[in-house]
């Protein structure tokens, strides 16, 4: 059976992901990891200059989620190609690199400076990290995004994902901004704004006071915005938030996503991406599904 | 490293709250060094990320953790039993530098505070002259330490310090490494290895911060997610940056940090 799925024209031969800033750059967990069975790495997000990230603590477990602040900590686009990629090259796996930014213009910046490598297969826009006390996300003003795409999309001839917060009143007018932008694929979500307190100290938890919320508590409200802007853009949706075996893989593929991103569970399994591949396999065995054309979308059939 | 499955040769509820837990794990026992830890996935009802536990000794295929139950990790770790198996990455983490300074002159001093004694019996284990190792407890009361007939039995010189004074010294660890740098001395040259809570570090920063041919190294806890050095979750903020507890430490010169 074949799950191949395209962004653009690169082809991904599976239809499952690891999500930014959950796998690192890939390399870390080359000694733990079956990279055959994994469509793409996403890459941890690399902005222009390093960023020493927030003050810890950065991560917290709920029991039914993490919130974190990590804050886009990362060695800068100079370090990310004199260290990591070299290192990069020796893993077989296809390599989306996420891109961060604090202007139109860092965005450009990076990608110009990556553009010629051939290990780069796609690019994620990162517009929507909740960790960076902005005023505004990016991703939160279908006009920023647009222009941001607009000018980004001149930069390169690879395919462009973007990756969008879920923190708006009406998501599918930020995935259709950047549809009409030139974007190859829309990823969606990012995390949700969240905090924690301790009650003995009476202070936030966090170092960042607030952060990003993920995990198995929101993958309803994922699910549910993979299957709003499933009904609005054409573009192939990158879709996840909370999913945590083949079950949950399924759910967020008949709501519309082309391809699953897996996130927090990386941390704890770094190697799920094999039974979840096998289990979207399985299922579409049990139910006579012969391609992964047909399983995407499949829920809004009337 | 990889993720495993072992299981519970052993638990013990060796106090109200403290547990100490045999896992069969050989894989993890021969390649493991003092200071590293294992990572546990427990209950996933209960939690989403694993939890970062220290291995407190190792013998022959097992190795043995010893916890206090403080959160819902360690309470869901409380629940299981004897034959139960765990999920575990590990062993991981930079742990203790076991190599001995040129000059035997040199003491090994253990400063355990609290729960902080958990990594420092494997270490013990491992360090050679055990006779001349010195062991330093600290607890709440006589009925709160841990391990000190263990170390005993490792033949290494255990003092205790409780807040009350109900076993041992009435005071601090850190008021009896005073006392023994002023009444020995040992011509100001010791390798400390302490494991506690922050307040502690400091104050053996500051007890040692003028000796020159002190060094300590200290296994240092913060929250962590992956455990791997991924995620950039567990960050410790050093002289020099920040740094991963669960790659660059846990165990880190005191020095980097104070």
């Amino acid at each position: 059976m074949k799950l191949d799925v395209k962004i653009g024209r690169v082809k991904l031969e599976l239809p499952v992901v690891c999500a930014s800033g959950t796998f690192g750059f890939a390399e870390e967990l080359k000694n733990l990891v079956d990279f055959s069975k994994i469509g793409a790495v996403i890459t941890k997000t690399v902005t222009l200059d390093m960023r020493e990230g927030n003050p810890p603590p950065r991560i917290f477990d709920t029991g039914c989620g993490v919130i974190n602040a990590v804050g886009l900590e990362n060695p800068g686009v100079k370090d990310f190609i004199e260290k990591k990629l070299p290192a990069m090259r020796k893993v077989s796996v296809k390599y989306i690199f996420s891109v961060g930014g604090f202007s139109v213009r860092e965005y450009s910046d990076v990608i110009s400076k990556v553009d010629k490598f051939k290990e780069i297969a796609c690019y994620e826009l990162n517009l929507s990290c909740p960790n960076l006390q902005l005023k505004r996300i990016v991703s939160q003003d279908p006009d920023a995004i647009y222009k941001l795409v607009r000018k980004v999309r001149k930069e390169t001839n690879k395919p462009i994902i973007v990756k969008i917060t879920p923190e708006v009143s009406d998501i599918t007018e930020t995935a259709y901004a950047a549809e009409c932008a030139g974007a190859d694929a829309v990823s969606l979500v990012n995390t949700f704004f969240a905090m924690a307190i301790n009650i003995n100290t009476f202070r936030p938890v966090l170092g960042n006071v607030t952060g990003g919320y993920s995990g198995r508590a929101i993958k309803p409200m994922a699910l549910y915005r993979v299957w709003k802007v499933y009904e609005k853009v054409k573009i192939p949706i990158i879709g996840g938030g909370g999913i945590e075996n083949a079950d949950d893989a399924v759910e967020f593929l008949l709501a519309g996503a082309s391809i699953v991103s897996l996130g927090t569970v990386n941390l704890v399994h770094p190697n799920i991406a094999n039974d979840i591949v096998a289990g979207i396999k399985s299922y579409m065995d049990k139910n006579n599904i012969k391609t992964l054309k047909r399983l995407i979308g499949k829920a809004h059939e009337k | 490293m990889r993720e495993l499955t072992i299981k519970i040769k052993d638990k013990k509820r060796i106090k109200d709250d403290v547990f100490l837990m045999d896992l069969y794990a050989p894989e993890i026992a021969t390649r493991a060094y003092p200071g590293q830890f294992i990572h546990i996935k427990t209950d996933d009802k209960i939690t989403v990320l694993r939890r970062p536990i220290s291995i407190h000794a190792v013998n022959k295929n097992v190795i043995s953790i010893l916890f206090r139950v403080k959160g819902s990790g360690t309470r869901a770790l409380s629940l299981l039993s004897d034959g139960d198996t765990l999920n575990v990455l590990g062993p991981l983490g930079h742990g203790f530098s076991l190599k001995p300074r040129k000059n035997d002159a040199f003491v090994n001093i253990l400063i355990g505070g609290g729960m902080g004694v958990a990594p420092l019996m494997f270490l013990a284990q491992k360090l050679t002259n055990k006779e001349s190792n010195i062991v330093i407890l600290g607890a709440s009361d006589k009925n709160s330490v841990l391990c000190e007939k263990e170390f005993k039995t490792l033949n290494c010189k255990v003092h205790v310090a409780t807040d009350d004074g109900s076993r041992g010294a009435k005071g601090s660890v850190t008021d009896l490494l005073l006392d023994l740098f002023n009444k020995d001395g040992f011509q100001g040259k010791a390798n400390i290895y302490a494991c506690g809570p922050e307040a502690m570090f400091c104050s053996i920063n500051s007890i040692i911060a003028d000796k020159k041919n002190v060094n300590c190294q200290i296994s240092y806890e913060q929250f962590m997610g992956c455990g791997t050095g991924i995620c950039c979750g567990c960050t410790v903020k050093t002289k020099t940056g920040y740094k991963k507890a669960c790659k660059d430490g846990p165990v880190f010169n005191i020095r980097e940090i104070w």
